[in-house]
């Protein structure tokens, strides 16, 4: 799952995926404006399946958060 | 009163201080909504602020306000995510895409709510109220309240 998310991450911000760990911030770290991380939640939907609320989309701030909340909803959507 | 600033290789915090400066206000303190969304504690006026690439912008009006400044891009997972059936019809450009996320984010910002509002449930189309022009290979709108 890890690795996935991270390979998705450096393809849709064509970013290099070393540079790229759970503790990196989208924002402080990345440069991630508003439109750049409504593009990578879109990403994710599509990649993995599963719906991310527009409501929870400020609270993704690091790759970490990411990978978390992807795992508890695909679970959860299953 | 509505007023935009746009300026280059400056910080947020720079252009805010400068455009507050220049409106008399020299001291200030910044309290944040719910969402993130900065405000002057004094409530002396309302500003929102943006950034692009090598652009900052800023606007400021006596009523709540939300600008946005994007550089001219297509973003095709966003574009499926958070355009209106109208909207995909429309859009026939990067151009016109980033016309679409602009207004969108400008109102949204102008709400308090940014991206939590739900971008999908906003018709672009129809905001006639915001203004939306070109600043070099940027697109730049701003929407404020009656």
């Amino acid at each position: 799952m890890k690795n996935k998310v991270i390979n998705l991450i450096a393809e849709t911000l064509d970013v290099d995926k070393e540079k790229l760990n759970e503790k990196t911030n989208l924002v402080e770290d990345l440069d991630v404006e508003s439109l750049d991380l409504v593009d990578l939640v879109g990403a994710f939907e599509e990649e993995f399946g599963v719906e991310i609320q527009d409501k929870d989309i400020k609270s993704l701030q690091t790759v970490g958060d990411i990978i978390e909340y992807i795992e508890k909803h695909q679970e959860r959507d299953a | 009163m509505r007023k935009i600033y746009l300026k280059k290789h400056t910080s947020s915090k720079e252009l805010l201080d400068e455009v507050l400066r220049l409106n008399g206000i020299a001291n200030y303190k910044l309290r944040y909504n719910e969402y993130g969304k900065p405000y002057l504690e004094s409530g002396e006026l309302f500003f929102n602020l943006s950034h692009s690439g090598e652009y900052v912008a800023c606007a400021i009006s006596d009523k709540e306000i939300g600008i946005d400044i994007q550089k001219v891009c297509m973003k095709k997972h966003a574009m499926k995510r958070i355009c209106t059936p109208e909207e995909l019809a429309w859009i026939k450009t990067a151009e016109d895409f980033t016309r679409v996320w602009a207004i969108k984010e400008s109102y949204a910002k102008a709400k308090g709510k940014g991206i939590a509002l739900g971008f999908h449930n906003i018709n672009a189309l129809a905001l006639k109220e915001a203004e939306v022009w070109l600043q070099d290979d940027y697109v730049v709108a701003c929407y404020n309240e009656e």
